[in-house]
């Protein structure tokens, strides 16, 4: 109907326009259950092994807790900004839903950085994967986490250069609202390790 | 009729990017304040009893999530009973899960 970038036409809730939009919408939230899982089982490793720390350094001894509510800020914006980017993409504003996106991937890249530090400086003080059992469950369950904030960044940023392309259309809508999805269900889940790994671990 | 002519309208400048943001930015400042508290009341050390302050933790923990999940994941709005089955499910298996090993390692 119109050149512009995008589809006028398109309704309020464009993701589940499509039938596959609609298949993409509950396949997500059935991956996110699993997910769920997933991470409830890591949760528990780490709880059951937290306290085995052997001669390396202990939690209350290396967390701190200015740089962890740092990163916690960076995390939680970067899911506000991707609501305001599907919003816009609901009110068919093209641009502000690129601008958002970009800077909910900027964020999620200052996230990652922040992750790095902080695992350099535990590494460089003698708390490793191999160091203890503490070890080995805090890298995994807080590595997991960023695994999954890293194939955020980098599905977001793929999804912005198609979208260049192609606009938003009942094809491309789907797929940055499962995106999203999947962003806040990320933010969601550190709640849960700056509650349970950080917060915890410097109570005891 | 009237609010397909403001859906075609060619002109996407007209449409502010964020309306009907208000909620969402009332639920950024929610989890933020949230936030703010829990590690407040670790950093400042608000509570003697550890007990008390797991719990106060978890509790804040929980309020967050709700937000992200019913207002930033849409699971209030219709055509969610799905979703919410899944995750209800995973949530409870996740539970399960950490409740059971942690009471078979550390209470015996």
């Amino acid at each position: 109907m119109y050149t512009t970038k995008i589809d006028y036409s398109l309704p309020s809730h464009p993701e589940r326009e499509s039938l596959e939009g609609k298949n993409k919408f509950i396949g997500f939230w059935f991956f996110l259950g699993g997910e769920t899982v997933l991470f409830g089982t890591l949760f528990a490793t780490y709880l059951t092994l937290k306290a085995s720390s052997l001669k390396g350094p202990t939690s209350q001894e290396l967390f701190e807790l200015p740089f962890v509510a740092l990163m916690t800020f960076i995390l939680l914006t970067s899911s506000l900004t991707s609501v305001f980017a599907v919003l816009s993409m609901k009110n068919k504003n093209y641009r502000a839903m690129q601008v958002w996106f970009a800077v909910t991937v900027l964020l999620g890249l200052a996230f990652l950085g922040g992750e790095i530090y902080e695992f350099t400086r535990y590494v460089a003080e003698g708390h490793t994967f191999t160091s203890s059992a503490f070890g080995s469950a805090f890298y995994t369950l807080v590595g997991f986490h960023g695994g999954h904030v890293l194939f955020g960044v980098l599905w977001i940023s793929i999804l912005h250069m198609q979208i260049a392309k192609k606009g938003i259309t009942a094809t491309t809508a789907p797929k940055f609202y499962v995106a999203s999805l999947y962003w806040h269900f990320v933010d969601l889940v550190w709640v849960f390790i700056f509650t349970v790994v950080y917060l915890l671990g410097k109570v005891g | 009729m009237a609010s397909n002519v403001s859906n075609s309208s060619r002109d996407h400048k007209r449409t502010p990017a964020l309306a009907g943001a208000g909620q969402h930015i009332w639920s950024f400042l929610a989890s933020a304040v949230l936030t703010i508290i829990a590690f407040a009341a670790v950093g400042l050390g608000w509570f003697s009893s550890t007990v008390t302050l797991i719990a106060f933790l978890i509790i804040l923990a929980l309020v967050q999530a709700g937000v992200q999940l019913f207002i930033w994941m849409h699971l209030k709005e219709k055509g969610h009973s799905f979703p919410s089955m899944f995750l209800a499910t995973g949530g409870l298996i996740a539970i399960i899960t950490v409740v059971s090993l942690y009471i078979w390692v550390w209470w015996s």
